[in-house]
């Protein structure tokens, strides 16, 4: 408690303090950017029967000083930084919270398949009461706050037009004392003016970050219900596409594929062991 | 600083007959590099072939580096250590700037070459 008290103020300070130093420093051209974008696309969740997500409106603000950037909820401090290699203190929030934000009142009712995949996980060892459907009171299940992660992002240019980005971060609200650590390479291509960018990215998530978000403890469930999720990796895949069409206007296309690991796949609470996402539009830059 | 200056190079072609070029103009400094040490020729003449009587002056500095009397056309050969850019302004004898040109400094970048991307974040 009293760390989670501690981290609730020192968070806020934290950013009013990024924001002061990033506003004293010396204004550079085109050092805030402040674009739109405008389209239609969507991210499927995973998550009981919640509905997908629309992606419609997205708003961007990055700043780009010589110390400090923010990228819209990143917010991060250059430690070290040459032509090829960047090392940054990063604060940035966690995500997993997004697909438990759109609940409805309702029970859900563990399909067969969803029963089938959770009591094939090693942590349940009970067996469903037959004939009889489980279900899982959403009432009763805790809030699925955003946290904030704090930590270090080293970023590295390989060779052209290839980079290596790594994060490595811990909880710092104090909801549940997680960790997370992110590896991705981007290759980027230009041909003409499409702007192409192709990512792989494996992350790597703590069984408390896991199992507070896809765990189902004892007063959230039944004996039935109950799951301890341990830690697991992730995988990911996307592509973004970008097409200058005026000075103000560009066109972009992007789409990903996360699997998810086993230990939230096996969790009574998702009913998928993916994520897409896909999003067509344009961007308006101010 | 280097805006500033660009615009008073700009702003001061007062007399369109007097030329005044810089060889070279430019100096990049690499990240081991804090100054430009360096020779700089500075050439002037008159368009029309009118003689003038001028001095050659360094931005901020009182006392001229090369002076001319009554002459169409001059060379001064200077040795500067520079750590920014400056202006070479050449002045009459009422101090009216005559023609300037600036010797650009410019900073290697250090920086990481590519925009930031978060292949993680919402969107």
């Amino acid at each position: 408690m009293i760390t989670r008290r501690f981290f609730a103020k020192i968070v806020p300070l934290l950013a009013i303090w990024l924001s002061a130093l990033a506003s004293a420093e010396t204004t550079q051209d085109k050092a805030w950017q402040i674009s739109v974008g405008v389209g239609l696309g969507v991210r499927t969740n995973p998550v009981m029967d919640n509905k997908n997500i629309p992606l419609v409106i997205l708003p961007h603000v990055s700043y780009q000083g010589d110390r400090f950037f923010i990228d819209n909820l990143d917010w991060g401090i250059k430690l070290v930084e040459s032509e090829h290699f960047q090392l940054n203190a990063l604060l940035t929030p966690s995500y997993d919270q997004i697909f438990f934000h759109r609940w409805d009142a309702n029970n859900f009712i563990l399909s067969s398949s969803t029963w089938a995949s959770f009591t094939h996980s090693d942590q349940q060892t009970n067996s469903p009461a037959q004939n009889k459907p489980v279900t899982i009171d959403k009432s009763r299940l805790h809030p699925r706050r955003m946290a904030a992660f704090g930590g270090f992002e080293w970023r590295q240019s390989l060779a052209p037009d290839w980079d290596l980005n790594g994060q490595c971060l811990t909880e710092l609200t104090g909801y549940y004392g997680g960790s997370e650590c992110r590896l991705a390479i981007t290759k980027t291509l230009n041909i003409n003016r499409h702007e192409l960018a192709f990512t792989f990215g494996e992350s790597w998530q703590s069984s408390s970050t896991l199992t507070y978000f896809y765990g189902v403890n004892g007063s959230e469930g039944t004996n039935l219900t109950r799951y301890a999720p341990s830690s697991g990796h992730a995988e990911l895949m996307r592509v973004d596409w970008a097409y200058p069409l005026t000075q103000d206007w560009d066109l972009r296309l992007f789409a990903s594929y996360k699997w998810l690991p086993e230990a939230i796949a096996q969790s009574p609470l998702v009913t998928d062991d993916k994520i897409v996402t896909v999003f067509v539009g344009g961007v308006y830059h101010f | 600083m280097t805006a500033l200056v660009g615009f008073m190079a700009c702003a001061v072609q007062a007399n369109k007959d007097i030329e005044l070029n810089l060889q070279p103009r430019l100096c990049v400094l690499t990240s081991s590099e804090a100054q430009c040490d360096q020779r700089v020729v500075a050439q002037w003449r008159s368009v029309s072939n009118n003689p003038y009587s001028l001095c050659l002056y360094q931005q901020h500095q009182s006392q001229p580096l090369a002076c001319w009397d009554q002459v169409a056309l001059g060379t001064a050969e200077l040795h500067q250590v520079l750590r920014q850019s400056t202006a070479f302004i050449l002045k009459d004898q009422q101090q009216q700037v005559l023609s300037s040109q600036t010797y650009e400094v410019i900073v290697e970048s250090q920086r990481f070459q590519r925009p930031r991307r978060n292949p993680w974040s919402f969107y």
